[in-house]
């Protein structure tokens, strides 16, 4: 006779609570030893014949097995727990002899506090109770998951406590690593919380049993039954995921897309984009976030990407801290990471996280791999275009650890190959690298230190040159404290500069350069007081030096007056404080405060102008010093950080999001896409900072049994003090931008709509956006309008975005993947009338953005082979080719008008118009799964 | 700065040799704007000046109207006025002896059309003329894309004078001249019967002239000391037929004002503006012409006032040059007369002398080009400031 087990500790507690009214002696079984090598069914229905036990279980979910009698003279409690635990089964027993058996999940058989306990719980191999630190050396010898209690605190130290706070690192087994952003829940509390960026969490719970989960992208799922007592350490040790047949590939972020706080945010580790097509076989972690809801670009080669209708200067890139003011190598064909030595990246497209501002559209927090603190390592790869290689290993055994990743181009051979002469006496080359180290100095402080450094070198023609750099370090020394608190201090340093010399046209050969150096100091404090709160506080200061450059004649025979375009300097500190608060296990608020002073400082000659005239040199009518370090404009204001989540059900939450920002850096651009001698620049007392604000609301939900992600969300963003110009200004040589600046407003909308599917062998995602941004710049001062004041659409402005992305695994071996890209043609400006001077055609221009390119669109094919699966072997490689492009369409960058011998003629340029092939080969130390 | 779009696209081009431009032209709805057009110059020299007058089109059918029967007035800041005569439908011009430009004096352009509305533009002064020191050129060959040889031709550059004010803003207007020869001498000529011609050969020397059709601006403001050296004005090559015998070009350099020169050199940015990833985004260039009742009313083009210098150069042949201008005119005799009787409208048709096993024989050349130089828009008068090379033997 067998009854079904029904799920949920509350039917299975009402169920022992009305059986225990017929109290019945107990009576201790023993087991004979008959029955051995039976079959579980036999087994059961033996024990039912013979004695009053009655068992309970889904007779699905149990696959016959046979019962193992070690010996004689056991009870069934012994041989139940002998046997069941090898089949990762539970059990518990009630005082009224009934059996309940489950998989996976265990069943408390047990009442309400106060009942007289008239039940045994037996949990398979319970012999850890009370031995805090054996639980962690026993996890650490399992290889696979199997139901144990881990016993946290002591029954002794917990006596007048009811809460105790378990907290601890969750660790990848193999090497060592922290694992970062894991998220731990407590299913029975729905309450949980996340790892930091040093592997560190901590919860509060009630003392008791608990089933405890533990995800990550990067390893597999841990699943644990903790017992808390007292106040406890409690470290996990995770397997790195294994690359199974119905392995995860491409996948966005295994964030719970229902239970987290976080809206319009995407999380993708490098590991999971690695079969992506790539352009000549460099993948690119900015080229994928252009697939991603809300990001677009100007077109195929522009620098950066703008992100929920906001211009690319809007986005601030860090790696470990350190911000990165040029993220191009090529003028944008390829970004500066190199992707073997990233971890993985966050986008922050609205509900910043109060630690973060400066920038008003996104925060693109890219987290550079820590080096393997168990073993040595190197991988590396060949491209088309660059080889690459990456070593790591400890420095003091599971302590210390280093990684350096160096990429570099090898030759300039595709140029060679071109007929073009101007080409031909090209060089293309760039590099960058990587060094991470990461410091253990006692179990509570560690350092990390990251060092950064990209370089570019281009000459065109034998007449321009241009180099490039960014060099960046961070020194962040992290501390905890009483086991949940986190303080953290950073320095941060970056520079970027570049240089061009250009003899093009010898009567004005010039030299230019230009240099930006960042240095910051940043302390933060994260508090736990309990697992329903979680509050940050924290300082940072950025001290900007900027030197627009210096314009000089190249030469004796250029004919140019050099020019100094002065320097600048600028203090940006900010104060912050946030709060999450999950008010109860449905609802939780977000709210945060940052606080921001700027002031442009000395020296600088700052010029005033004729009140209400436009701002132009012939309208200054005073000049003002200011001495060193002199306070010359000062800007303060708060940005507030708000964002609610409320879970309707266990797969759908609805949240929302109000953010506001400032920004005090902009780059001066007015080319359609930022183009390679685009300089950042300060606010400062004529060019105000840039204020932006957004709405947004969400629903979130998994489909078909957690096996899709799908999630809408809809914003509202505006931008005041938006930077624009005067039409036509040059803007290299500028002595006064001020002059050429206009100030305007943005205002963005749109919906975002995506589904995931982020496990099985077919896996990827599709999103689909409708967007509007549109700008206007108008003014009572005639003159400092642009378009006639009237609103025009932006130049990334693209309503329908609609991205694919696909992979399909055959086998572990063999893999494909694909991509297709649609998007409105980017808007743009057409002649809308032609007239004659001097005998030669002229065009007229319609309104700003009046037109539309053609729509874009693009399919991209990558097939993915790895080297065999052999577990034992020195070094593991793996081939990729891709197709960019496959259909060759000749995507529209731009449409231009030239007037050649006095006719007018019409182009279309495309920047990658036929399938690119490259084929890739990458090695690592180690088999497949290392 | 100026190159910088071009370098990008080559790099653009370049690095991959997977990106490709193609003539395109969109669709534009059909919407476009008629509105006044003005082209008007005037100038220190003596005039006539004259103001063209017409309106513009759609993109899709360009095509040159003119705007007749407005009155066009020229003032200066002595509150002398001059008004223009139309000579031809469009096209205004002083009297002879009227309205003399002079440095430092100021001028504005008044137009009223038939419509009633009136247009102007502001007073602008006339700055004096920067002397153009010399003109000189180099034998250059230059590296091309699409050809199995180097280019090979003379780049011209231009020096002058020192400005006496830093920023000065300049403007080259150019005429080239050339003479050339047809390739094939007329020997005969057949209009229902062949005749024998004698040797002088009128249709064989022409002297061609056009303009430049090019917006060549620059300004000394950025320099070091207002003045140019070595200021690249004009490559012309052996790609035509230009430097075959003799060539002249005529350069007329303005010196404008601030605002000319914006309007200039905006109109030259956006005609050239190869296309690049960081091209800036078109815009309207507004000219110096408006309607003082209506802001809002569109009225294109540019009233310029312009102190002018000019100067002739010849050039001859570069020394051994290669000259890649197409030159093979077939010749037919086959069927000769089946043909000349099918050209009948076209008689009496010209005809050269092919040398067979028989004698010179008539033969019919490729096209009329080959064999009459007015067919290539020459004239076979030299004009009144053609210098022959002294040592000439043609």
């Amino acid at each position: 006779m067998r009854y079904p087990v029904l799920k949920g500790h509350l039917l299975v507690v009402i169920f022992v609570f009305l059986s225990s009214f017929a109290f019945s002696q107990q009576i201790e079984y023993i087991v004979p030893l008959n029955l051995n090598q039976q079959s579980w069914s036999n087994f059961v229905k033996e024990v039912e014949a013979t004695t009053n036990y009655r068992f309970f279980y889904h007779s699905d979910s149990i696959v016959d097995f046979q019962i193992n009698i070690a010996s004689d003279g056991l009870s069934l409690e012994a041989v139940l727990s002998e046997n069941l635990s090898t089949q990762q089964y539970y059990f518990s027993i009630d005082a009224e002899h009934n059996v309940f058996v489950s998989k996976n999940q265990a069943l408390k058989a047990e009442l309400p506090p106060g009942f007289i306990d008239m039940t045994q719980s037996y949990v398979a191999d319970s012999s850890l109770t009370d031995q805090t630190e054996s639980s962690k050396d026993f996890l650490s010898t399992t290889k696979t998951y199997v139901a144990k209690t881990l016993v946290v605190g002591s029954a002794r130290e917990g006596v007048h406590i009811s809460k105790a706070t378990v907290s601890g690192y969750i660790k990848n087994r193999e090497d060592g690593l922290a694992v970062v952003g894991a998220t731990l829940y407590i299913p029975q509390l729905e309450t949980g919380t996340t790892t930091d960026a040093l592997g560190f969490y901590s919860l509060q719970l009630p003392k008791g049993k608990y089933r405890l989960v533990v995800n990550s992208i990067d390893t597999e799922e841990g699943k644990y039954e903790l017992q808390v007592l007292s106040n406890g350490k409690l470290d996990l040790l995770l397997d790195k995921k294994v690359y199974a047949l119905d392995e995860v590939i491409i996948k966005s972020e295994r964030y719970d897309n229902v239970r987290g706080t976080q809206m319009g945010f995407e999380k993708i580790s490098t590991k999971s984009i690695k079969e992506i097509p790539t352009i000549m076989g460099e993948r690119d972690i900015i080229k994928v976030a252009l697939l991603l809801p809300g990001v677009q670009s100007v077109g195929e080669g522009a620098s950066g990407f703008n992100v929920r209708g906001s211009p690319a200067d809007q986005n601030l890139f860090y790696i470990n801290n350190v911000p990165i003011y040029n993220t191009s190598h090529l003028f944008g064909f390829f970004s500066t990471f190199p992707p073997d030595a990233i971890s993985e990246f966050t986008l922050y497209k609205s509900n910043f996280p109060a630690k973060f501002g400066g920038r008003l559209s996104s925060i693109f927090d890219i987290t550079a791999k820590d080096g393997n603190k168990k073993n040595f390592s190197a991988r590396g790869g060949i491209s088309p275009i660059t080889g690459k290689l990456l070593v790591e290993g400890p420095i003091v055994k599971d302590k210390s650890s280093y990684l350096v990743g160096v990429r570099s181009t090898y030759s300039n051979w595709v140029l060679k190959l071109i007929e073009n002469p101007e080409i031909k006496n090209s060089r293309a080359g760039f590099a960058d690298a990587v060094a991470n180290f990461s410091i253990a100095l006692t179990p509570k402080d560690r350092i990390k230190i990251l060092g950064y450094y990209s370089y570019d070198d281009i000459k065109m023609a034998n007449h321009t040159q241009f180099n490039y750099e960014n060099i960046g370090t961070s020194v962040t020394w992290n501390h905890v404290f009483k086991e949940k608190h986190n303080f953290e201090l950073s320095y941060i340093y970056s520079n970027y500069g570049f240089g061009e010399e250009n003899s093009e046209f010898q009567l004005e050969a010039y030299k230019h350069s230009y240099r930006l150096k960042h240095n910051e100091v940043r302390a933060g404090v994260t508090l736990r007081p309990n697992n329903d709160h979680r509050i940050a506080i924290g300082v940072n200061s950025v001290l900007y030096m900027l030197d627009q450059g210096e314009h000089l004649p190249l030469n004796s025979e250029s004919l140019i007056d050099g020019v100094d375009l002065g320097q600048e300097k600028g203090l940006e500190s900010s104060v912050y404080i946030s709060e999450d608060w999950d008010i109860s296990p449905l609802f939780s608020i977000s709210a945060g405060l940052r606080y921001n002073f700027y002031s442009y400082l000395g020296p600088q000659d700052v010029y005033s102008y004729v009140e209400g005239a436009p701002k132009e040199i012939e309208n200054i009518t005073d000049t003002t010093s200011y001495g060193n370090n002199e306070i010359i404009k000062s800007y303060s204001a708060p940005d507030f950080r708000l964002a609610a989540k409320y879970i309707i059900n266990p797969n759908l939450s609805v949240k929302a999001s109000f953010n506001t920002l400032h920004q005090y850096i902009f780059m001066l651009s007015n080319t359609i896409a930022l183009s390679p001698t685009d300089k950042w620049k300060l606010s400062d007392s004529h060019i105000k900072p840039m204020s932006g604000q957004q709405y947004a609301v969400g629903a979130f939900t998994n489909l078909a049994k957690n096996k899709l992600e799908f999630s809408t969300e809809v914003y509202y963003k505006r931008v005041k003090n938006l930077v624009e110009y005067k039409d036509g200004a040059d803007l290299l040589v500028n002595e006064v931008p001020e002059v050429d600046v206009l100030q305007g407003e943005l205002e963005a909308y749109g919906i975002e709509f995506m589904l995931k599917k982020p496990f099985g062998r077919l896996n990827g995602w599709v999103n689909y956006t409708y967007s509007k941004s549109m700008v206007v710049v108008d003014s009572d001062i005639p003159g400092n309008q642009t378009n006639f004041g009237k609103a025009y659409p932006a130049n990334y402005d693209k309503p329908h975005a609609l991205n694919l992305v696909l992979n399909y695994k055959f086998s572990r071996r063999l893999s494909i993947s694909g991509n297709l890209v649609y998007a409105t043609g980017r808007p743009t400006t057409y002649p809308s009338a032609i007239y004659y001077q001097n005998g030669m055609q002229v065009l007229h221009y319609s309104m700003r953005n009046e037109y539309r390119l053609p729509d874009y669109f693009r399919v991209d094919l990558s097939i993915n082979l790895e080297g065999n699966l052999l577990a034992k072997k020195l070094a593991h490689g793996s081939w990729n080719l891709s197709v960019y492009n496959v259909t060759g369409r000749k995507n529209a960058y731009s449409v231009y008008f030239t007037s050649e011998n006095g006719q007018v003629k019409g182009y279309k340029l495309s920047v990658f118009g036929v399938p690119i092939v490259s084929l890739s080969y990458n090695f690592k130390l180690g088999n497949y799964a290392n | 700065m100026r190159g910088l779009a071009n370098i990008v696209l080559i790099m653009t081009l370049g690095v991959f040799a997977f990106s490709c431009v193609e003539t395109y032209w969109p669709s534009l709805g059909g919407k476009y704007e008629d509105a006044l057009v003005v082209e008007g110059l005037i100038t220190d020299k003596p005039g006539p000046y004259e103001v063209l007058l017409s309106v513009s089109t759609d993109v899709n059918e360009p095509k040159y109207i003119p705007y007749n029967s407005c009155t066009v007035r020229i003032k200066d800041d002595l509150g002398d006025v001059e008004m223009l005569k139309e000579v031809d439908p469009g096209r205004y011009v002083t009297h002879a002896n009227g309205l003399r430009g002079e440095a430092g004096r100021s001028y504005q352009l008044s137009i009223d059309t038939p419509k009633g509305k009136r247009y102007e533009s502001p007073f602008q002064m006339l700055e004096a003329a920067l002397p153009i020191d010399s003109v000189y050129w180099h034998v250059e060959m230059r590296e091309s894309y699409g050809l199995d040889h180097d280019l090979e031709g003379y780049q011209i550059y231009l020096n002058t004078a020192k400005a006496s004010r830093d920023s000065t803003y300049l403007m080259w207007q150019l005429n080239a001249t050339y003479k050339y020869n047809s390739i094939h001498r007329v020997r005969y000529v057949f209009d229902g019967q062949m005749k024998r011609v004698g040797t002088t050969d009128t249709l064989h020397t022409c002297w061609r002239t056009d303009p430049v059709k090019e917006i060549i601006t620059f300004t000394t403001r950025h320099l070091s000391e207002p003045r140019l050296l070595g200021f690249p004005l004009k490559y012309v090559s052996t790609e035509t037929r230009e430097l075959s015998i003799r060539y002249s070009l005529l350069i007329e350099q303005l010196q404008i004002t601030k605002t000319a020169y914006e309007y200039w050199q905006s109109l030259r940015e956006q005609m050239a503006e190869e296309s690049s990833l960081f091209t800036k985004q078109p815009y309207q260039i507004k000219g110096n012409i408006s309607n003082p009742d209506d802001e809002n009313d569109v009225v294109f083009g540019f009233f310029t006032v312009a102190g002018q210098t000019e100067k002739r150069v010849f050039l001859d042949p570069p020394e051994g040059a290669n000259f890649y201008y197409p030159t093979d005119c077939n010749m037919y005799t086959d069927d000769l007369y089946t043909m000349l009787y099918s050209m009948r409208s076209e008689w009496p048709v010209l005809l050269a002398g092919k040398v067979t096993e028989y004698g010179t024989q008539p033969a019919l050349p490729g096209s009329k080009s080959c064999i009459d130089c007015t067919a290539n828009g020459g004239t076979i008068e030299p004009p009144d400031f053609w210098e022959t090379k002294f040592y000439n033997h043609e």
